[in-house]
């Protein structure tokens, strides 16, 4: 093309640029593709193809683009953001430890000394904050996963309802300063309702067979390994040679103790790959390793009627949680990895659960470590789904699921804040029930927003392609 | 606290007092306060008005020298703070080192000129937990511009990382940059830089002058998101000319956007600054039409301040801050009062105590996270 031509073409082009030829995004889809974008955009440039199978896991239903949208959510929530950012707070209860990301497939299975019980099972977005944050998440991940199901609307309104008087209730026991202990919910208390029983039993069945062995290992050799496959990769460089220092930082901070070398005989790493929704771009490493495991937890008995002497550990990039940082304190503090561990250890609901947790950080990166556990099921929304659909789970159960829920939530506020301020909060004059209904209807503005929002994240993907247009060239 | 600053809206006769005071300071300017041949960036031809009283060649502790056809100049400034605040039940103190900035700039006949300047920030910002060696203190490019002057003062034209065309001015008749960024910087109105272009022509008689830019609109810290260009047009007036040259009035629009999703983010601006030597004040009136990442929300917001300098040496100053972060919630204003008094040595060094008081009404006070916070702050301010 002769040169000129070629100048005259790039004018033009240059001048469509000027005139914004390309059609404008609607506000709120402008709002939800910035929020994303700024939350991943180191990752869209080392790592496109993750985050576009992050956003595309995202568009494949409500439940998974609640998991990815906890960003905007909080955005949503901050100050200047009108009407809907208004929630009760107040002195002593701005600053307690969250669990920063409540929705029903982080809730799940743990175990300690006395079993398993119903805890939390993801801390990655573990920080200091209002409390408010936490109830209306948790108010909106159940109301959404619930509709998944077609609850009418007076039902869902119930189940927020008795999440909302379980919390204030729960608030207002632990505030009278008496001893009494926190209630943990296991498989045989009847607070825990149908589902989560069902889920505990399933959980214990799992870890007492040592599932995670059975599901990703495989012998070769007489030899055990991580079995290969779409989601479990050779571990690359740099990162396969940094797993001797990787172990070594875990076995200094692992919260029962650095243990045995005997214990932590490495036999095979790899990377695990499609876990997770907000996550799934994280680097996440699994580490096979060999000797008797160094707590009893998880390791009852193997098909051969003794526990089985392989264990499987996870490193597990932790990232900024989701919230405004800027408005949430005095700014930025210490590392990612340090955040997970201390917020997860302040949150946990069973004494001596998850003792192999530890961290690490290499190279810029935070590590949360902790074992592979298929006993430590999460409440999957699908199979839920499936359950209520087909008349295994009732209404009354959907209620109790929602008491469980406020229970743990409050449990948790109260180890972590001030429970007579959370209380004071909360309870008011007239025992909760202003308090209950406002997050009633907030809860049902919010699932509105999240439906919409939801088209509008589906389209916007449609339009501006696999990574929502975000800049690839830095 | 005065009872005008914490009810400044209660008493309707506060403007017409403002500017009545506002008229004595000019009147009372009979010389040109820090008369500047030069633009204070670059050293090259200024139009007349507006000599901002940052160091100039003939200021104490400038580093200013030439070479041949060329001129050359350093200047820069260190603040040094102890910050003891209360903000969402957390009482907390720190020292920190709020910015370290050294500019350098160089100019060739009067004709063309660069400048460089270098500030500080800590590595982790507010977007993130982890940054550079923990949260390390970093040096950053805040301008780094080309600059060519082609008819004297009457038409400039600048190139690269340039400075905004109406915060510099807020910020110089403010003079207590210490303190804080300006309400206008810090209530995410304005940025102190962006990428891009800008022309500037000086109006006949010495009446001001016109400038018009042109930048990617993400400001400082991020690289172009989208196509879209900020295009931003200010006019800036000098009623009274040589008598005060320094008293401006500023009108000014921008049409721009942000983000990769090209989020509307317009202001329209209309304000008086006076930078004089002993004395300045200004008031802008800002209205953000997109804010804060919402393409659909206008916001208001009106800042004014006042500073004096007594017996050559003590000086006081204040600042009002009103955001009302959604004009159609008229009740909802977040207030910012800031007042404060200085001592300066005769050279290099001025220290600073003021109290900063943010505070919510209407339904941002029901808000989370709270917006309250009061915070007291001793500083060091050191001027190279």
């Amino acid at each position: 093309m002769h040169p000129f031509l070629r100048l005259n073409r790039l004018l033009f082009v240059w001048f469509l640029l000027l005139v914004a030829c390309e059609p404008p995004l609607d506000t709120r889809t402008a709002f939800l593709v910035d929020t994303l974008i700024q939350a991943d955009r180191d990752l869209i440039q080392t790592r496109p193809t993750l985050v576009s199978q992050k956003y595309q896991a995202m568009a494949s239903g409500l439940q998974p683009f609640l998991r990815g949208t906890a960003a905007a959510f909080y955005r949503d929530l901050s100050r200047y953001q009108g009407p809907s950012a208004e929630f009760p707070h107040g002195p002593l209860a701005e600053h307690i430890q969250l669990y920063g990301d409540i929705h029903l497939e982080n809730l799940g299975v743990t175990f300690d000394a006395r079993g398993v019980l119903f805890d939390v099972v993801d801390f990655d977005a573990t920080q200091k904050g209002p409390f408010g944050y936490e109830i209306r998440r948790a108010a909106l991940s159940l109301r959404a996963a619930l509709s998944l199901s077609a609850q009418p609307e007076e039902t869902l309104d119930a189940v927020v309802l008795h999440l909302g008087n379980a919390y204030a209730r729960t608030l207002a026991a632990r505030s009278d300063l008496t001893d009494t202990p926190p209630l943990e919910l296991r498989e045989t208390t009847p607070e825990a309702g149908r589902v989560v029983a069902d889920l505990l039993a399933d959980g214990r069945k799992r870890n007492d067979q040592q599932e995670e062995l059975s599901q990703y290992t495989e012998t070769e050799n007489g030899t055990r390994k991580l079995r290969r496959n779409k989601d479990l990769v050779d571990l690359q460089e740099p990162f396969r040679n940094a797993i001797p220092e990787l172990l070594s930082q875990y076995r200094t901070t692992r919260w029962a103790g650095s243990g045995d070398d005997s214990q932590f005989h490495i036999l095979d790493a790899a990377q695990r790959l499609n876990a997770g929704v907000a996550s799934l771009p994280n680097l996440r490493f699994w580490v096979l390793m060999s000797g008797p495991n160094p707590n009893g937890a998880g390791a009852k008995t193997g098909k051969t009627g003794t526990p089985e002497p392989e264990w499987i550990v996870e490193w597990k990039e932790e990232r900024d949680p989701p919230f405004p940082l800027l408005w949430m304190g005095r700014g930025p503090i210490g590392r990612n990895e340090e955040r997970v561990f201390a917020g997860a250890r302040l949150l946990l609901a069973g004494v001596g659960s998850e003792q192999d947790l530890g961290s690490a950080f290499l190279g810029n990166i935070s590590f949360l470590v902790r074992r592979v556990l298929r006993g430590r099921r999460d409440l999957d929304v699908e199979k839920l789904t499936e359950r209520i659909l087909s008349g295994r789970y009732s209404t009354q159960d959907l209620l109790d699921l929602g008491n469980a829920i406020g229970i743990l939530l409050a449990n948790g506020h109260a180890r972590s804040g001030h429970s007579q301020a959370l209380k004071h909060l909360v309870w008011g004059s007239d025992e909760g029930a202003s308090f209950v209904q406002l997050l009633t209807e907030k809860s049902r503005a919010d699932l509105d927003r999240l439906s919409r929002d939801f088209l509008l994240f589906q389209e916007a993907l449609h339009r501006l392609g696999p990574l929502l247009g975000a800049r690839q060239d830095l | 606290m005065t009872q005008q600053h914490t009810h400044p809206f209660g008493n309707k006769r506060t403007p017409f007092a403002f500017l009545f005071a506002f008229a004595l300071f000019v009147a009372g300017s009979h010389t040109r306060a820090l008369a500047s041949p030069a633009r204070p960036e670059t050293g090259l031809p200024y139009s007349p008005q507006a000599s901002i009283p940052i160091p100039t060649e003939g200021s104490p502790g400038q580093l200013f020298s030439s070479l041949g056809a060329f001129k050359i100049g350093i200047f820069g400034d260190l603040f040094a703070t102890y910050r003891l605040v209360e903000r969402q039940d957390q009482v907390f103190h720190e020292f920190e080192l709020s910015r370290v900035q050294l500019s350098g700039f160089a100019t060739y006949r009067e004709l063309a000129g660069v400048n460089v300047t270098v500030d500080t920030i800590r590595s982790s910002s507010s977007r993130s937990y982890q940054g550079i060696d923990g949260d390390a203190i970093l040096p950053r490019l805040k301008w780094a511009f080309a600059e060519a002057t082609p008819y004297k003062h009457y038409l400039s034209i600048r190139g690269g990382m340039i400075p905004d065309l109406l915060l510099q001015y807020a910020e110089a008749s403010f003079g207590y940059r210490v303190q804080g960024p300006t309400g206008l910087e810090r209530d995410q109105l304005f940025s102190p830089a962006d990428l891009g272009f800008s022309v500037e022509a000086a109006l006949p008689w010495q009446f001001g002058s016109a400038a018009l830019s042109f930048t990617n609109g993400e400001g400082i810290s991020l690289r172009e998101q989208n196509n879209g260009k900020n295009l931003t047009a200010a006019l800036r007036f000098a009623p009274l000319r040589n008598r005060a040259p320094d008293f401006l009035i500023h009108l000014l629009f921008r049409d721009g956007s942000l983000g990769a999703g090209t989020t509307a983010d317009r202001r329209a601006s209309a304000g008086i600054t006076y930078a004089g030597h002993k004395w300045g004040a200004g008031a802008v009136g800002t209205w953000a039409l997109g804010y804060r990442g919402l393409g659909d929300r206008w916001a208001g917001h009106l800042t004014g301040w006042l500073r004096g300098e007594f017996f050559s040496s003590l000086g006081i100053f204040g600042r009002l801050d009103g955001l009302w972060p959604d004009v159609n919630d008229k009740e909802s204003l977040q207030l910012r009062l800031i007042g404060g008094v200085s001592y300066a040595l005769p050279a290099l060094v001025r220290f600073v105590v003021s109290y900063e008081g943010t505070l919510p009404f209407g339904t941002l006070s029901a808000q989370i996270p709270n917006v309250t916070e009061h915070a007291m702050l001793v500083q060091a301010e050191v001027r190279l």
